[in-house]
């Protein structure tokens, strides 16, 4: 319990040096506005929406971490919901039927991107290859491992 | 996989959620073992035979794994 409770520890600082330096970035960026590319609006409520997103998500796992260290009770609650192995088995199933999914609508978009657009053909041609890449990479690393 | 889990629970007036926090399983877990959707790995079926003081195959069914 002790090793998990330093896990939370050190998850709830790493949290928080991410919130402050995105919020932080955003702030810079809302500053030197002036001096940055003029953009359409729908490019910038992107970057702005990415922005928030990713605030909100960091802080909402912050609050749970935060949660999660007030009590022991609390904590033990959070340490079987992260390493129950059903919950592990179905992120892992997940994650390969949706890499699989990918790779596929990748394989036959790209084809179909061939007869329309070069642009877009290359694009996503480079996508899949860095895709690909990586997978066997990630396959090699863990095949290692275990 | 059929197991003895329920029998075994209710005879010690267990809860799904608390034999799921004396072995580091969430009360999901627990309840998808019981109805034979998920089969445990063997260090939970470990935890669990050793929770109830029996053994493994005291508490699983083997008998339908295929060889």
């Amino acid at each position: 319990m002790d090793t998990f409770q330093q896990k939370v520890r050190t998850r709830i600082r790493v949290l928080t040096v991410l919130a402050v330096g995105v919020a932080l970035i955003y702030t810079g960026f809302m500053v030197y506005r002036s001096e940055l590319p003029i953009l359409n609006s729908f490019t910038k409520g992107f970057h702005q929406g990415i922005f928030f997103g990713l605030e909100l998500v960091i802080l909402g796992f912050l609050v749970q971490n935060i949660k999660g260290s007030r009590s022991e009770t609390a904590l033990k609650k959070m340490q079987i919901e992260e390493n129950d192995e059903r919950f592990s088995l179905i992120i892992q199933k997940t994650a390969s039927m949706t890499a699989l999914v990918m790779f596929a609508a990748l394989g036959v978009g790209t084809v179909i991107a061939g007869f329309l657009s070069a642009a877009v053909f290359f694009a996503l041609l480079g996508t899949l290859l860095f895709m690909v890449i990586l997978f066997y990479s990630m396959w090699i690393y863990f095949a290692k491992r275990n | 996989m059929k197991t003895r889990i329920p029998e075994l629970r209710k005879q010690r007036k267990l809860s799904q959620e608390e034999l799921g926090l004396a072995v580091g399983v969430t009360r999901q877990t627990i309840t998808s073992l019981e109805v034979g959707k998920y089969t445990a790995s063997l260090v939970l079926a470990y935890k669990i035979a050793r929770f109830f003081g029996l053994s493994i195959e005291d508490v699983f069914d083997f008998s339908e794994v295929e060889e």
